[in-house]
């Protein structure tokens, strides 16, 4: 069985999902790729848009979402963060 | 009574340098978690960093304490006491064990999965309280510490089972519960106060250890 994911890894999975498909992605497929439910996922998508990670844009076809500057920083720093909150039992 | 410890005169010069050194590694770590903090945006993170920041401070004002008390030392005294020393000293005195106390409160707040800033304020108001009311400073400071510690220590060693990262760590703050444990023996027995600085040095190595292991990865 897997390893239960951190929140530290799920908010990087979401996020390496929007980079994926060139920084903008609608909701139903970070359903699909990031494997949480419905309402785990809202609530991370209104964490992450509160840490400014992401955008929302409203379109005539619905929300998409869009990686932040400050997202690619997480992306790119996320070994370092997760080896450090490892290493100090940060881990929620 | 007073709040006091004995000291050997020799290895008095070795006290504040170690203190100054364990305040240097308590604020790398705290800057370190503050950088990261301003990118991941976790409040884990900045609490470790206000705790570690809190425990850097306290052993600054230790130190500046002890560097106050040279002269007397090299004169011959070797206790230190509350009554002995000038409002600059006693101020010194009272914020190394306020700040030590916040650190520690801090650091097992920042343990906490519930995000609830009163359970902080429960800890810490608690732990400052249990010091105001005290008429032996020195030894309630040490003693609710090294209380606080226990509960660290508990989480870290819960934690190990799961990352074998946090060994070091757990290893660490075991030292600091037993350095304060140690230091309640020093206004008996000097050589206490020089075991706990040393079990403090052990413990400040591995947090330094850590940390440069987390950089280089």
């Amino acid at each position: 069985m897997n390893k239960k994911r951190t929140r530290l890894e799920i908010i990087k999975d979401i996020l390496e999902v929007i980079r994926a498909k060139s920084g903008k992605i609608k909701p139903t497929h970070i359903l699909y790729k990031s494997n949480l439910s419905h309402g785990m996922m809202e609530t991370y998508l209104a964490e992450l848009q509160e840490k400014e990670f992401i955008l929302e844009q409203k379109t005539k076809t619905g929300r998409t979402y869009l990686i932040t500057p400050k997202g690619q920083e997480y992306l790119a720093q996320y070994h370092t963060i997760a080896q450090f909150t490892d290493t100090f039992g940060l881990n929620e | 009574m007073d709040y006091e410890y004995i000291i050997p005169e020799w290895f008095f010069t070795f006290s504040i340098g170690m203190e100054l050194l364990y305040a240097l590694i308590a604020f790398g770590i705290a800057f370190t978690a503050y950088k990261l903090y301003r990118v991941a945006k976790e409040r884990t993170l900045k609490h470790l960093s206000i705790g570690f920041g809190f425990i850097s401070l306290s052993y600054l004002l230790w130190a500046s304490v002890n560097m106050v008390m040279i002269e007397q030392v090299r004169a011959g005294v070797q206790t230190v006491c509350l009554s002995c020393l000038q409002n600059v000293g006693r101020m010194g005195i009272y914020g190394h064990s306020i700040f030590f106390l916040l650190g520690f409160s801090t650091l097992a707040y920042a343990t906490f999965t519930l995000n609830r800033p009163s359970l902080w304020y429960l800890v810490a108001g608690l732990s400052l309280t249990a010091f105001a009311a005290s008429t032996q400073k020195f030894l309630t400071t040490h003693i609710i510490a090294a209380f606080i510690l226990t509960y660290i220590i508990y989480h870290y060693w819960c934690c190990s089972s799961t990352h074998a990262q946090t060994n070091r760590t757990l290893l660490a703050f075991t030292f600091l519960f037993v350095s304060n444990v140690t230091f309640l023996l020093s206004p008996e027995f000097y050589y206490a106060y020089i075991i706990g600085h040393f079990l403090e040095l052990g413990a400040y190595a591995l947090f330094l250890s850590t940390l440069l292991t987390t950089q280089k990865q």
